[in-house]
């Protein structure tokens, strides 16, 4: 069976206000979802203590957390102050030497206040 | 500009309209699924409690059917997901704690 678009006049088709169904869909079936479920006292129970123990098990175990972080990070944050001074020492002494051995193999004297 | 702005009443009401049917069935549900345990309710948490210990002392919880057992582990492990639900909110992120 083929199925015919009604094809609307002409006046329907120009007019703003007219308008009929181009298409016939069919209905969508929808799942009914039915009465709601009394859930066992128990289940909810469970449910609701779980959810504020996690909260709380979140909250506190994130607070030792960074406590733990922030020793850390100070510490860290000396270590590098020497570090930093300690290469920057080794940087300089190396830069010396290699600037007198450069003029050794070109053949330039040192200054004697090198 | 402006007319987008004076568009954003109209659209945020059409919003409201649209989904103001779902969120009454939502709560229809919600009041009576999702809501916590009431003081009256306490003597079915012990209840329900005891049924268990007692199922597992006398070895009755080898007689119930598949479908049921397979039935309480879902309930179960959907439980035991509220708590990293929790943690989740508790640490506020979703992955890893941002310290």
């Amino acid at each position: 069976m083929v199925r015919k678009l009604p094809v609307p006049p002409l006046i329907v088709c120009f007019s703003p206000v007219h308008r009929l169904p181009t298409t016939t869909t069919p209905p969508i079936k929808m799942a009914t979802l039915g009465a709601p479920v009394r859930v066992s006292p128990l289940i909810k129970f469970g449910r609701w203590t779980a959810l504020v123990t996690g909260i709380l098990y979140g909250r506190s175990h994130f607070n030792s957390l960074k406590a733990k972080e922030a020793v850390i990070r100070e510490e860290e944050t000396k270590k590098q102050a020497i570090r930093d001074a300690q290469l920057a020492e080794e940087k300089l002494k190396n830069n010396k030497q290699e600037m007198i051995y450069l003029a050794g193999e070109a053949g330039v004297k040192v200054p004697p206040n090198f | 500009m402006s007319k987008l702005i004076a568009r954003i009443p109209v659209l945020a009401k059409s919003a409201v309209d649209s989904a103001t049917p779902k969120l009454n069935t939502f709560m229809r549900y919600a009041k009576v699924e999702l809501v916590p345990p009431t003081p009256a309710e306490v003597g079915g948490v012990a209840q329900g409690f005891n049924n268990i210990m007692k199922s597992a002392q006398t070895g009755a919880w080898k007689n119930i059917p598949v479908k049921d057992a397979w039935r309480n582990v879902l309930v179960t492990t959907e439980v035991l997901c509220w708590f990293f639900i929790g943690e989740c909110i508790g640490k506020g992120t979703f992955v890893g704690y941002q310290v």
